[in-house]
């Protein structure tokens, strides 16, 4: 695929260099385009180590150089990319994120203040950079992976000296609060070129987005004497749009159903009563364009005068297909490979610009290439306490793959790994784990580390299962929102090149993300904090009075005790009244002796009554 | 049918024993899939004493980490060679031999029962000999009681390593009733090595220990006076006390072993691990209390609702309460010490962080040593409500648990309220064996007050 050849473009070897570039393809049967944006500019170190910027973000720099951060990974992603339909990820999976917020980022050891501080540092200012809730990762969501990470960037001493930590935060909603700090740190701020394509209600309306920003070193091949060292971000942003929906009229973004003179029937059906409206398959591809799909045309361009003229624009749709190009101008009209490369023009600055794809039916077949793997990740058994994992990895291609699988757990749930069995799910026989490191969870300190390198053989499934326990928390501990569930971040797989595989996948492999996963855990009544302190309280209560009562007093029998000075009053005063009463009883005897007649009377009208 | 009653004429205990091992091993065999679905319930394994616990913590050890630096493994470090030694319990082989285990521990309490129950030390003290003596049960009915109990059946299948402190206490109070302060000392050394709370049965085990120790010398003085009387010598006898242990050189010598058996326990333990992480790893989850797992005690709901700010306060008030009986009981039960450990245990089950339904099993069975007692207590207080309760409790419970946690159709308050009878019913039968103790020893002395209404003052 063009975009894993674009990613290893060699580093520009110009000193302050920045490019953009979108790439568009349609996914292949289905009406879905994937939209790829990258923007790319460096930085020599020494003028970065001095404080000098020209197109890398200072608010960020100033960051990574207090936290003495030598290389950053950021990501912030949502939804779920479809393996089976989609084929294999843009940029081999290596600028997508997990569900949520990930970070991982190689920090210096050996710089004063504890790495765990100045990590913390990191994701704070990170957290006011970017709006997310990225100081929620705390020790409980850091690991520090082994095998599944590599540093991108050319360090001159390798990583000795650097500490990798990876966080993750899977509630996290990535939203347009978090696009617009993002669109902030390009040159163009979103005004000019493709980022001012990038509208928050079109991103965050597509069914799988994922934003990344990577800033690694980076020193040409050759040793010291080759050329200088620059420091490059990389900023990607990934959207996977449905071309229906997102061509939707802007001005009723409400989802009504369409009026009736606007519905494609199909009227060929023989059973149908003419009251129905059957739908019309749609015949060829369907038509589009950018300022249809994205609500805006590009606006300008925004080159920064450096000597580049790389396309802005490419576009893998077959070759026979019509483009209608609005103010750009091609580069290639399409090579081997069906892609067409188009460049913004320079001037006039407030030109627009526009690609335009009529429907049309194609007759080549586009060949969907498979995916390195298919993962799914799941949570099984019943019931609040106890559960299991179940993750199932299916390998398409007619050779073995090794790959490294990562899980960060949160530390309320507790795995067992005494249970764990990778399996291959044809023959039941245990997959030979190669390498394995975990760390255990500790409550409220830290979360799991389960790490695992073992080879999924040609054409074969593996699955991996293991039993968990759910932990009961303390009340203040539940979100608002407790019985929703927790999230559990997604498992991050890695296939290592090999022979087969190599082509242009360089030493970093590919990565696939599962989907997270919804936890539910046992829940305290939260309205009874009084009420439970003061019932166990009773209890204990109970059982010391009672105990210490018996224990501290003597017995004696029942007539020895002599009777308090109260108690003979008491009596006394009773024994008044029960003289009063007798009396007036007495009395009263004596007059209903001599009224009998009367109270006679009263019985018979009560009868009467009755 | 009359060759089976002359059997168990003739050997009573080797029928019974041989009944409860056959009932335990028949269910691990017939059953194979209850062992592993009762070591999940939470009525009878905690996060202290979990057999899927030590079987994680095995695993990390095997594998060369250290069990202790996580949150899942809370138990002894020796426990951990023991078990290593066994096959693996996930095959039918391992999960058998594992039920055999438990079952063994189980008869050698049980052992320990009888043997304690035929010495009479409930009954009769160096200081002290009820009046309804004769009203004991034989020490047959009490191993029976302890090893015909549900409660310890199903422990026994569940295997947690509660058994083992089980195990322990009650063989240092045999040791103790046999005037054995050493072994007695070690074998609750062993027990609170396991599980902290044993600590606080140290003050009444050695007073129970001193007195067995004191009638034993003064037998035996009394023995050398008859010896002596026979040969009708005149000359000076030791006086009993010249011949009695001092009170405080005992109490000395027997906290001092104590100690030195835990220090030695602890060292050991370092050997088999590579860090001290095992100390605050066993011992600090006990006092802290990090995992609120449901079990049947009062501890895990109130510290779930408990406001941030006032945990610690109560965490301290919890244990020091739990704490301040031990020396009370001592105090006021100086002539009857049994009674005051067999309190003491009951005052364990009831209020220790992490109990289960075993422990009240066991505890159940000890109380069958003050069988004495039971005449009074079912007289004058509400043994019957009492026991009715826990009926019902341990019905309800389980029930409930599963209301909450499986079927989503009840809350946690329906698991906690019938944790609050299980532990009030528990505390009322504890309370009406202090009563009836108390009273009994009333009676030994105003023998014309038996049966008599009586007032506390």
């Amino acid at each position: 695929m063009l975009l894993s050849s674009l990613f290893l473009l060699p580093a520009a070897v110009l000193a302050q260099t920045y490019t953009e570039h979108l790439h568009l393809s349609p996914l292949a049967q289905t009406s879905h385009l994937l939209a790829a944006f990258n923007f790319t500019s460096t930085t020599p170190l020494p003028a970065y180590e001095s404080g000098h910027f020209t197109h890398f973000p200072r608010s960020l720099a100033q960051i990574l150089q207090h936290t003495k951060t030598r290389e950053l990974h950021l990501r912030f992603a949502w939804g779920r990319w479809d393996d089976e339909q989609w084929g294999p990820r843009p940029r081999m999976g290596r600028r997508e994120g997990g569900t949520g917020v990930e970070i991982w980022a190689w920090l210096d050891q050996d710089h004063g203040g504890d790495v765990e501080e100045r990590w913390s540092g990191l994701v704070n200012g990170l957290s006011g950079l970017f709006c997310a809730s990225l100081n929620f990762i705390d020790s409980t969501r850091t690991t520090h992976p082994v095998l599944s990470f590599d540093p991108e960037g050319t360090h001159a001493d390798g990583v000795t000296g650097q500490e990798l930590l990876h966080g993750t935060l899977p509630h996290e909603v990535v939203c347009t609060e978090n696009l617009t700090p993002f669109l902030k740190l390009l040159p163009c701020k979103g005004k000019a070129g493709i980022s001012s394509l990038l509208d928050g209600h079109k991103v965050f309306d597509a069914n799988w987005q994922t934003m990344s920003i990577d800033v690694r070193p980076i020193c040409p091949a050759g040793g010291n004497g080759g050329g200088e060292c620059v420091l490059e971000i990389q900023q990607t942003v990934d959207v996977v749009l449905d071309v229906e929906r997102s061509m939707r009229a802007r001005g009723d973004p409400i989802p009504r159903p369409r009026p009736i003179e606007e519905l494609e029937c199909d009227g060929g059906k023989g059973y149908g009563g003419g009251d129905t409206c059957y739908p019309k398959v749609k015949e060829g591809e369907m038509g589009w364009s950018l300022s249809r799909i994205f609500g805006t045309p590009v606006r300008g361009s925004c080159h920064l005068g450096d000597g580049h003229a790389d396309a802005d624009i490419t576009l893998e749709v077959p070759l026979d297909r019509m483009v209608n190009v609005t103010n750009a101008q091609p580069l290639d009209a399409g090579n081997e490979q069906g892609i067409r490369s188009y460049r913004l023009p320079n001037h006039p600055p407030g030109q627009y610009t526009d690609l335009a794809l009529p429907q049309q039916s194609v007759t080549q077949a586009v060949v969907q290439p498979q995916p390195p793997l298919y993962a799914t990740r799941t949570i099984t058994g019943s019931g609040q306490q106890h559960g299991g994992m179940h993750a199932h990895l299916r390998n398409p291609h007619p050779y073995a793959q090794t790959i490294t699988y990562f899980e960060s757990l949160p530390w309320f749930l507790r795995p067992y790994i005494h249970t764990l069995r990778v399996r291959n799910s044809e023959t039941h026989e245990n997959v030979k784990l190669e390498k394995m490191f975990y760390t255990p969870a500790k409550d409220r300190e830290r979360g799991t580390h389960l790490e695992l390198m073992f080879t999924v053989s040609a054409g074969g499934e593996v699955e991996l299962s293991y039993d968990f326990e759910k932990a009961v928390l303390r009340y203040t501990e539940y979100p608002p929102d407790a019985n929703r569930g927790f999230d559990v971040a997604p498992a991050v797989i890695r296939v290592l090149p090999n022979d087969n595989n190599t082509g242009d996948g360089g030493r970093q492999g590919s990565y696939i993300r599962t989907t997270s996963l919804l936890l539910p855990l046992p829940t305290p009544d939260f309205s009874m904090p009084y009420n439970v302190i003061i019932l166990t309280s009773t209890v204990i209560a109970l059982g010391f009075g009672s105990i210490f009562n018996l224990l501290t007093r003597r017995f004696v029998l029942a007539e020895e005790v002599p009777a308090s000075k109260l108690a003979l009053r008491v009596k006394a005063i009773v024994g008044v009244a029960q003289d009063v009463v007798g009396r007036l009883k007495g009395t009263k005897a004596v007059e209903m002796g001599g009224d009998a007649v009367g109270s006679g009377k009263g019985d018979g009208m009560g009868n009467g009554a009755g | 049918m009359s060759v089976l009653k002359q059997v168990y004429h003739d050997h009573p205990k080797t029928t019974l024993f041989t009944c409860a091992a056959t009932i335990r091993i028949l269910a691990g065999v017939l059953f194979p899939a209850l062992p592993d679905l009762l070591s999940q319930r939470a009525e009878l394994s905690t996060p202290v004493d979990g057999f899927k616990r030590l079987q994680e913590g095995l695993f990390l050890y095997e594998s060369g980490l250290d069990p202790y630096d996580g949150g899942i493994f809370h138990q002894a470090p020796l426990l951990l060679p023991l078990f290593s030694l066994l096959p693996s319990p996930n095959a039918w082989l391992g999960r058998l031999i594992s039920v055999l285990l438990y079952t063994i521990l189980d008869l050698a309490t049980a052992d320990c029962l009888f043997s304690i129950a035929s010495f009479g030390v409930a009954h009769t003290s160096g200081l002290f000999s009820s009046p309804r003596k004769d009203r004991s049960w034989a020490p047959i009915s009490v191993a029976a009681v302890y090893l015909l109990n549900p409660f310890t059946i199903l422990t026994c299948l569940a295997r947690p390593t509660s058994v083992f402190t089980t195990f322990s206490t009650v063989l240092s109070i045999n040791h103790a009733c046999q005037a054995k302060p050493t072994t007695a000392a070690f074998a609750l050394a062993v027990a609170g090595y396991a599980s902290l709370h044993p600590l606080m049965l140290v003050p009444p085990m050695g007073l129970l220990c001193y007195d067995r120790l004191c009638s034993q010398t003064s037998t035996d003085t009394a023995e050398a006076k008859s010896v002596a009387a026979d040969h009708g010598a005149t000359g000076k006898v030791a006086t009993n006390l010249g011949v009695q242990p001092k009170a405080i050189r005992f109490g000395l010598e027997f906290v001092g072993t104590f100690l030195l058996a835990t220090v030695f326990l602890l060292g050991l333990s370092r050997l088999l691990l590579p860090s001290w992480k095992f100390v605050p790893g066993i011992y600090m989850t006990l006092l802290t209390l990090p995992d609120l797992s449901p079990n049947p005690g009062l501890w895990w709901y109130f510290f779930t609702e408990m406001f941030d700010a006032f945990r610690e306060f109560f965490l301290g008030v919890f244990w020091l309460h739990m704490a301040a009986y031990s020396i009370p009981f001592c105090l006021r039960f100086k002539k009857q010490p049994l009674v005051a450990v067999v309190l003491m245990q009951g005052v364990i089950c009831v209020f220790q962080p992490y109990p289960t339904a075993g422990d009240a099993g066991a505890w159940l069975s000890c109380l069958c040593l003050l069988s004495h007692l039971f005449e009074l207590s079912s007289t004058h207080r509400y043994t019957f409500p009492a026991l009715v309760a826990l009926g019902y409790a341990s019905l309800l419970g389980p029930a409930f648990h599963h209301l909450w946690i499986y079927a989503g159709s009840g809350n946690a308050n329906f698991f906690y309220a019938i944790t609050l009878v299980w532990s009030l019913a528990l505390l009322i039968l504890l309370t009406d064996t202090v009563y009836s103790a108390l009273r009994d020893e009333w009676e030994a002395e105003r023998p014309e007050g038996k049966g008599k209404e009586i007032r506390q003052i």
